[in-house]
């Protein structure tokens, strides 16, 4: 292993910062009488900002591609799109936290201590060159999000969707634990870049064992990324989670599983692409499929969101699938844009629960346009959005995913891509005619406290119809930090 | 493949030593009563059964807490043998890691979970 220079550790300053965020706000939490909601959100924020100016400023320090710390780590345009993406995940999950979490009279110095601490792992994966520092990352990641799932914790719900996710979760890391240790096995690297030149040998020979490790490895990540049939946790965890976790699981932790599959599917599993393609195509197909069809019937609107998490997650594997540079800034923009829109529509719910989970019926949005206009039209375009109707962003990331899909060859994937669309306009439709149509008994304005929160939905509002207007930029800004790559696959 | 030989003569010894021990052992034992049917044999008869009385789930806690801190441990042994060829960067390095532990023990006493009341 070549040495490491003290120095380097200056590039991974934004965790780091982030971190001491996150142990800060612990300590602060626990003594003495503890720091109030709104102190601890503001702290965060702070803690937040900070690390999006260093995630920046190391960029610029850094060659770029060039693995750092034993290859541990690389700092590439790639990482760069994804921290950046987090880290606006986690500011606006903050604003939908803090009425939130003070209506639920828990100690608000963990709540964010935790945020800012799965970020962080989010961060470091995205950066991670080695399936060991991914993996550990993830674990970052995934066992800080156990505890905030549990977070309302003399809530039934909360303590049975946290113990799910907890199990399911562990063995998911587990078998992918597994894979990666067959992985090493087989080809004696667990550098990514290694690990292609070592797999293209090993594919020659027909090695069994490198085949058994990839699916494990995969296995593991499809589970992360909540895509059938490794979704069984989804529902009962997005249900019994509070909601502003919920959501933050939903975009952040789904976009940075994303995010490091493509990044191991693309440059460590490259030779292997003819094989995974198939893999990837049956779970997209899976995916959408029954996230769509188990979404029709659901009466709870978290519920629905959950399988539509689903849903989405199939439509996203399309631009895995494509295996092409395509593929990969779809996957990037829709992302972008799925953050907006789906935080934007837990906002939403957040705003209409009362008393943690009451509120959360499809029969709770009747008449919700004249007792909440603004809200109901946000709403409007978040499910607008989630459809993939135009002017949302939602529309034109559907379009780039499709597109890819069909012109890798896959049409038939693209084809159940746009059938089950269509099945899931019946869904997230039948919300807006609650909301539009229906007529409830109450007809008082719902009271419009919380500005933070309220901001928070505007704002993704206003981004998920700019992306639908003007997604050249951000299409762009996709494909630039994705060419300095010298990408195994591409 | 005469490297495994030593592999298969051990996979002999073990069995091998597991028949003796445990035949001499079915030989030499006493007639044994109520006592030794007990799962938890310890040579005195149960007076009531486990699930009669409830224990205390701290010390589930302090389980979870002793392994953490023996893991720290762990890490300071070998520190401490190659103190002198890590160096200062090794000494900065350990401190980093004792501090952040020392996060977790200020939150976990500051959260009385050190409390035995």
């Amino acid at each position: 292993m070549p040495p490491i220079a003290p120095q380097e550790f200056w590039l991974l300053v934004p965790e780091i910062v982030l971190a001491a965020f996150g142990m800060a706000l612990l300590v602060a939490g626990s003594i003495g009488r503890g720091i109030g909601g709104r102190m601890a959100a503001a702290a965060s924020l702070v803690g937040l900002a900070a690390a999006a100016v260093l995630v920046v400023w190391t960029q610029g320090q850094a060659t770029m591609g060039a693995p750092i710390l034993a290859g541990m780590f690389v700092l590439d345009g790639f990482a760069l799109y994804w921290k950046v993406l987090f880290l606006v995940a986690t500011a606006l999950t903050v604003f939908l936290s803090v009425r939130f979490i003070e209506d639920g009279g828990y100690r608000a110095g963990e709540y964010y201590s935790l945020l800012l601490l799965a970020t962080t792992g989010m961060m470091l994966m995205v950066s991670g060159f080695n399936l060991v520092s991914i993996w550990i990352s993830l674990e970052l990641m995934a066992l800080s999000s156990y505890i905030l799932v549990g977070y309302f914790k003399f809530e039934r719900r909360s303590n049975e969707a946290s113990l799910k996710y907890f199990i399911l979760g562990a063995l998911s890391s587990g078998i992918m634990l597994y894979g990666i240790s067959l992985l090493y096995g087989a080809t004696h690297t667990l550098a990514l870049p290694a690990l292609a030149g070592s797999l293209s040998v090993a594919v020659l020979q027909g090695d069994l064992l490198s085949t058994v490790g990839w699916i494990l490895l995969a296995v593991g990540l499809f589970f992360k990324v909540s895509a059938a049939p490794f979704h069984v946790w989804t529902p009962d965890v997005y249900v019994g989670a509070p909601t502003p976790v919920t959501g933050y699981l939903a975009v952040a932790s789904k976009a940075a599983a994303f995010a490091i599959l493509v990044r191991i599917f693309y440059q460590g599993l490259a030779p292997l692409v003819i094989d995974w393609q198939i893999v990837v195509a049956a779970v997209a197909t899976l995916s959408m499929i029954w996230g769509n069809i188990a979404a029709l019937t659901q009466r709870n609107v978290k519920r629905m969101l959950a399988y539509s998490s689903i849903a989405h997650a199939g439509y996203i594997l399309m631009g895995v699938l494509a295996a092409s540079e395509t593929g990969l800034w779809a996957l990037m923009f829709y992302l972008l844009a799925y953050t907006f829109f789906t935080l934007g529509a837990f906002g939403t719910v957040i705003l209409l629960e009362r008393r943690e989970y009451a509120g959360e019926t499809l029969d709770d949005y009747a008449g919700l346009a004249r007792r909440a206009p603004f809200l109901a039209a946000c709403m409007l375009i978040f499910l607008l959005a989630l459809t993939g109707i135009p002017p949302t962003g939602g529309f034109f990331g559907k379009v780039y995913l499709f597109a890819a899909a069909i012109e890798a060859g896959w049409t038939w994937v693209a084809v159940i891509g746009v059938l089950t669309s269509a099945i899931s306009l019946y869904y997230y439709m039948a919300v807006v005619v609650q909301m539009y149509f229906k007529d409830s008994e109450e007809i008082t304005p719902i009271p419009m406290r919380a500005p933070g929160l309220i901001a928070a939905i505007g704002f993704c509002a206003v981004v998920t119809v700019i992306l639908g207007l003007l997604p050249g930029i951000f299409v762009n800004l996709a494909k630039s930090s994705i060419l300095p790559l010298a990408w195994n696959l591409l | 493949m005469e490297s495994y030989l030593p592999i298969f003569i051990f996979l002999l010894v073990v069995m091998a030593f597991l028949v003796v021990v445990l035949v001499t052992a079915r030989l030499l034992r006493h007639g044994g009563g109520r006592t030794l049917r007990e799962p938890y044999e310890c040579g005195n008869e149960p007076i009531t059964l486990a699930h009669d009385y409830r224990f205390s789930i701290r010390y589930y806690l302090i389980a979870v807490l002793f392994v953490i801190f023996d893991v720290e441990t762990i890490f300071l042994f070998p520190w401490a043998v190659m103190f002198d060829e890590l160096a200062l960067f090794g000494f900065i390095e350990m401190m980093i890691f004792l501090t952040i532990l020392m996060v977790g023990y200020v939150y976990i006493w500051r959260r009385g979970a050190l409390n035995w009341a």
